[in-house]
């Protein structure tokens, strides 16, 4: 397993998506950080009383579809907390897309040159390369997070100057560590489905439509057939789903919203790495 | 005897379709064990089988006196390329041994520059091997294929799109590996001539059938030398033979006679022909090949 571990990270380093995705983050980053300042100055042009207060996602129905970054109107005066615009970029989705994109060519790319016939037959148990590839990219999607904090924290202060300020540590790590289980949960399921489909795109393009906010409207639907069996119900499946969580865990949410998010995370990079480990112990290698 | 390997009714269903039927195979240590077939004959999954990237529907095989689960731990003394070479283009063929090394803890200083030299790829080592030939990227498999100095190395159509010289230098190499390193291989190939330079044992597999297994010396001596008498008239021409005491002899086609005995009197033969008539076509001393046998074992040329 060790081995395997030191083999899939040997590859990380020396495959070129691993520092394409990276700078794109990087480049990302900075974009939103370029962005939310220019809507900050919209905000500031438009006058403090034809500005919108910022709503708190907390229910399926409060998400949008696409990517979007919402600058908070009180941030045109008042300071800015470091953790509140990390969280924020971090939740409009750009950091999931490039996650799902990064995992589906990487967790592929044995299967698709076929460099898996050369170990695959080597390991009695051949779930441990799933195993491997999975913390390879837990390790990698840790590095995504990281540089995508400190490129915005760098912009931000560069950008904003002392407005830009801290605040509180804890809750940003807090948080941090949630998205980043979240994140990772999701980047399980695309390793599951690459594995299950033996195809980048099988796992690439569901991830797309996902962190797009697609199922925006299938999980209205779902709440919509729920309320209508069980009135007195309060369900709300997008509290269960990754994509949900990432809306609704951001700087400030209330803990249990945070324990529920990284429970959800956990949950799926769990299910989703045993899943894959047993689809490629059952099946032939082709 | 004392097998490396044995298979006890190896068998692989795919829907109704058995790709292989209770096949027994018996690969000596040692052995170059060519296992032969035509396309679609059930070799690749056979091999596949044995290299554990696929698992027998029934069936069991015994690996180094070790079945079952217990042969699992052994599965790691076992080198494979199945079909066509599992490479990554973007990466040099150093880095591609370099993976494999690290993925099976292999830490002999030298260990990749040695494999690069074997297969004959020391000067492109560091090239991408999406710049490679096809014939470079199979021996890159054969090279992948003995990372970690395994006992047993399973090559599945080595030979693959490779010109005269490479399959040459192929052949030498895994004859050299059998000799120096005492490696035992299984070489699957329906190119039966280049097979035959190099097999010390045979499987012959046809519709996932195992048809026979034979030693080198049991297959030469089926596929004997003979000569080949062509006549316009092959009646009178088996009168005579059997006037001079020919017994041993063969009516092919209407105008084709192979002659199993007495090679050396082909002399005595045109000239008893000629002296009653007979008109001789061609007079050849012929080695009957082993697609020759390969076919009228496997039931004709329509198989081909």
């Amino acid at each position: 397993m060790f081995n395997l571990l030191k083999m899939d990270l040997h590859r990380l380093t020396r495959a070129v998506s691993t520092w394409i995705f990276l700078v794109l983050a990087v480049g990302l980053a900075v974009f939103c950080v370029a962005m939310t300042d220019a809507d900050i100055s919209a905000l500031a042009a438009e006058g403090a009383g034809t500005a919108q207060t910022q709503t708190e996602i907390t229910r399926n129905e409060d998400r949008s579809i696409g990517f979007s970054v919402e600058a908070n109107p009180e941030w045109v005066a008042g300071n800015m907390n470091v953790g509140e615009v990390i969280i924020e970029e971090m939740q409009s989705g750009l950091l999931l897309l490039i996650s799902i994109l990064f995992t589906a060519v990487f967790v592929n790319a044995e299967q698709k040159n076929g460099y898996i016939k050369n170990i695959a037959g080597q390991f009695p148990n051949r779930g441990l390369p799933v195993l491997s590839k999975w913390l390879t990219v837990a390790f990698w999607v840790l590095a995504l997070l990281l540089a995508f904090v400190a490129t915005t924290v760098l912009a931000g202060f560069l950008l904003w100057g002392d407005r830009f300020n801290i605040g509180s540590v804890s809750e940003l790590l807090r948080v941090l560590g949630v998205q980043y289980l979240l994140h990772l949960g999701f980047a399980s399921l695309i390793l599951f489905l690459c594995i299950l489909t033996k195809s980048t795109a099988g796992g690439m393009v569901p991830g797309i439509l996902v962190s797009f906010g697609l199922c925006v409207p299938l999980y209205s639907a779902v709440n919509k057939a729920v309320s209508v069996l069980f009135p007195a119900a309060d369900f709300d499946c997008s509290r269960y789903m990754l994509d949900g969580n990432i809306s609704m865990a951001g700087f400030g949410a209330p803990s249990e919203v945070l324990l529920r998010a990284g429970l959800v995370g956990c949950v799926f990079a769990i299910v989703c790495t045993a899943l894959s480990a047993l689809v490629m112990q059952k099946r032939d290698i082709r | 005897m004392e097998y490396l390997l044995t298979t006890e009714g190896l068998t692989k269903q795919y829907g109704r379709h058995k790709a292989v039927n209770n096949v027994g195979l018996h690969v000596r240590q040692g052995d170059i064990y060519g296992l032969i077939g035509r396309n679609g004959a059930g070799k690749t999954t056979v091999l596949k089988m044995l290299s554990g990237l696929s698992a027998p529907t029934s069936g069991s095989f015994t690996l180094f006196g070790a079945s079952g689960r217990k042969a699992a731990p052994y599965m790691s003394r076992i080198g494979t390329l199945i079909e066509a070479p599992g490479v990554y283009p973007n990466m040099s063929a150093y880095e591609n041994l370099k993976l494999k090394c690290l993925a099976l803890g292999v830490r002999k200083k030298g260990e990749i520059e040695e494999l690069l030299q074997i297969v004959g790829l020391s000067d492109v080592g560091r090239k991408k091997v999406k710049h490679f030939s096809v014939g470079m990227k199979q021996r890159l498999g054969i090279a992948l294929a003995l990372v970690g100095s395994p006992d047993l190395v399973i090559l599945d159509e080595p030979i693959n799109g490779l010109d005269p010289q490479g399959i040459a230098e192929v052949r030498e190499t895994l004859s050299k590996l059998n000799r120096e390193r005492g490696i035992t291989l299984i070489v699957s190939s329906h190119i039966l001539e280049e097979l035959s330079k190099i097999a010390t044992r045979y499987g012959i597999l046809h519709d996932g059938v195992l048809l026979q297994e034979l030693d080198r010396e049991e297959l030469l001596a089926k596929c004997s030398e003979h000569i080949e008498l062509k006549t316009d008239n092959t009646r009178a021409a088996c009168v005579l033979l059997e006037n001079m005491g020919f017994t041993n002899f063969k009516v092919i086609d209407a105008d084709t006679i192979h002659i199993f005995e007495r090679l050396q009197d082909g002399g005595e033969i045109a000239a008893c022909l000629a002296n009653h008539q007979v008109k001789i076509l061609g007079l050849t001393v012929q080695n009957e090949a082993l697609e020759e046998y390969y076919l009228n074992l496997t039931g004709g040329a329509k198989h081909v």
